[in-house]
């Protein structure tokens, strides 16, 4: 067998692994994943504090702003402080407008980052409890009250809400609400086995005494929301998530700025598991697996099989254009082991993301995916989206270890 | 130390190899049926060339006989290129060497060769005929490759033209074909590739321009 041959089998097999995993996985803790906290009483909940970072949001602001104004949550417990980021445009004006329904407005000397505002919002914070807020995020009126009651276990260090895509427009940003969606199940997944490793900016809750400990968020980080989820898993808080406890965020309207964001999600990755390495230890159970090492898993073997599927398209006599080329097609030749095993991969992928889909869409009360309408972005999701990720992270693995500047561009 | 929920990693384990290796099975299974569909338009290629053959034969006036093969000419060429190429498919990609699907295909191949021309002495046309002889065998052709990516290009460059070519490619180097020693013993051809155009030997590498002009200048 040559080299590639054997390397695109072993590839295969890797892949095929880790996409059973999760569904093995669900079968084991199924129960695990519709769990629900007891209900707390307004008496009951502890005070929270929602810092919301701001730079340059403009109007957009007002959004965010606006769906807090109807939260649920006892106003006596609520603390809502924006810390604006030195703006160039009247993001610091609007908040300050906000200061009549009780809202505190800062606004820093200097510019120094998304991480900085978190951590000063939390140095001033009240609350036995703090939330990170994303600006642009719009809260649902009782997610707050859904994310306060996992804490009535004192075991607990972070809730993740449940981030989903505001209004998508364009077939880009709908395959973002597929993405968003059924990775917001797997989060929820992880959770069963305690392997939570990233608690999202758009909306998370934390134990103000657990973020203490810490330290807070690190500036340095390009993703310090799972920066943060790492130090809070190694000091042994349980992490959380709540499938119901919805926020709206943007989803990236264009390709280059979504490739801009992945490039930052996944630079932020790497740096935070050099900065954390004592995690890659067998101590920490499926953490370990889960939490550390599923991504990378995926990573070698994903450039291995997708760049021998682009090449063959484009250079004749590569290993896949003679198993799947159009002239094979003609000739009837679709019966490859390593294509038979590629298409059970699909399948699987396809079931799955329906399901995990529509399990979030049932607690968000949507209707489920319709396979007519919906087909457009099935496809591009199944067979076009995934294409792109091995090469964010070829470059981004290219840009952190040349040092590239980091900058924080995109949300 | 924290928990490890081993069943997770071993049920998954277990229930990849199956579906990896159901999948590998499958495929396999597939292949090697997949010679099946080769045979049979082998034998349904080589049914019209005989046919066409006896007419000749037995043909007493040569101008019935051409009228029908000019007609017929083209899908000979083509049926006997498209089987050629799945056969060199499954050659070189899925490493299937069927010697009976090789023996009957240099037969089909032969047959062509023989029909071509005959159609030159009996109808007066213009046809050119090339035979490619080259080498499987690892070592002893460094140019083969590109010696069939020229004909490819020579054989393009006809496919509009007045002048009617036919390629035909044999593995000098299988010693289980009777046609390939016909061909020895014909041509006596000691290199890979050699070419044989329109009965000339032209021994080692021709690019498709050095082709072209030979077969211009009337071979």
């Amino acid at each position: 067998m040559e080299i590639i041959t054997a390397l695109i089998y072993v590839s295969a097999f890797i892949l095929l692994y880790l996409t059973i995993t999760f569904i093995v996985l669900f079968a084991l803790k199924h129960r695990g994943v519709h769990f629900k906290p007891k209900e707390l009483a307004d008496s009951e909940l502890p005070t929270l504090s929602v810092v919301i970072p701001v730079y340059n949001e403009g109007e957009s602001l007002r959004l965010g702003l606006d769906s807090i104004l109807k939260s649920d949550y006892p106003k006596e417990k609520l603390e809502i402080i924006i810390v604006d980021d030195c703006s160039k445009d009247n993001s610091y004006e609007i908040a300050k407008e906000y200061e009549k329904y009780g809202f505190k407005a800062v606004k820093k000397e200097k510019n120094t980052g998304a991480s900085d505002s978190k951590n000063v919002g939390i140095g001033m914070a009240k609350g036995e409890l703090v939330a990170t807020l994303d600006s642009d995020s719009v809260v649902e009126s009782d997610s707050f009250r859904k994310l306060a009651c996992y804490f009535a276990d004192k075991g607990v260090g972070g809730v993740a809400a449940a981030i989903r895509v505001r209004n998508p427009k364009n077939i880009l940003e709908k395959v973002q609400a597929f993405e968003y969606d059924s990775i917001l199940f797997l989060r929820r997944l992880m959770m069963t086995v305690d392997s939570i490793y990233v608690t999202p900016g758009g909306l998370s809750m934390f134990r103000k005494s657990a973020m203490k400990e810490i330290g807070g968020f690190d500036p340095q980080s390009l993703t310090e929301d799972q920066e943060v989820a790492l130090k809070l898993q190694k000091k042994g808080y349980k992490l959380m998530c709540a499938l119901d406890a919805f926020v709206y965020t943007a989803a990236m309207p264009r390709l280059d700025l979504l490739v801009k964001q992945r490039i930052r999600w996944v630079r932020g990755g790497i740096w935070n598991r050099i900065k954390h390495k004592d995690l890659f230890s067998l101590d920490y159970g499926d953490f370990l697996f889960f939490g550390m090492m599923t991504d990378l898993l995926v990573f070698i073997p994903s450039i291995i099989l997708i760049s021998s599927i682009l090449y063959g398209f484009i250079k004749p006599q590569a290993y896949w254009s003679d198993r799947i080329g159009l002239s094979n097609f003609a000739y009837g030749y679709v019966s490859d082991p390593i294509i038979i095993v590629t298409a059970c991969m699909v399948i699987i992928t396809a079931v799955w993301l329906m399901y995990t889909v529509n399990n979030i869409r049932s607690y968000a009360k949507q209707k489920p995916i319709s396979l007519f309408r919906e087909a457009p972005e099935m496809f591009v999701y199944l067979f076009v989206f995934g294409y792109i990720w091995p090469y964010i992270w070829i470059t981004s693995l290219y840009m952190e270890l040349a040092g590239k500047e980091k900058k924080w561009s995109t949300r | 130390m924290r928990m490890w929920t081993w069943e997770i990693y071993a049920i998954t384990f277990v229930l990849t190899v199956l579906l990896f290796l159901s999948g590998v099975a499958i495929g396999y299974y597939l292949n090697s049926t997949a010679g099946n569909p080769v045979m049979a338009q082998i034998e349904s290629t080589n049914d019209n060339m005989l046919n066409m053959q006896l007419l000749l034969g037995s043909e007493s006036k040569p101008g019935l006989f051409c009228s029908m093969y000019a007609g017929l000419s083209p899908a000979f060429e083509n049926e006997t290129w498209n089987i050629g190429q799945q056969l060199e498919y499954m050659e070189s990609s899925k490493k299937q060497f069927d010697p009976s699907l090789k023996f009957k295909y240099y037969q089909l191949e032969y047959r062509d060769l023989l029909l071509a021309r005959n159609s030159v002495e009996l109808c007066n046309n213009s046809m050119k005929t090339i035979i490619y002889i080259y080498s499987n065998k690892e070592g002893q052709c460094g140019n083969c490759v590109d010696e069939g990516t020229a004909l490819w290009r020579v054989r393009n460059y006809f496919a509009n033209r007045s002048v009617k070519l036919r390629i035909y490619s044999f593995d000098g180097s299988s010693e289980e074909s009777s046609i390939i020693g016909i061909l020895k013993q014909t041509y006596n051809y000691t290199a890979y590739p050699t070419l044989v155009i329109n009965d000339k030997v032209y021994a080692g590498y021709k690019d498709a321009d050095a082709v072209v002009a030979i077969i211009e200048k009337g071979g």
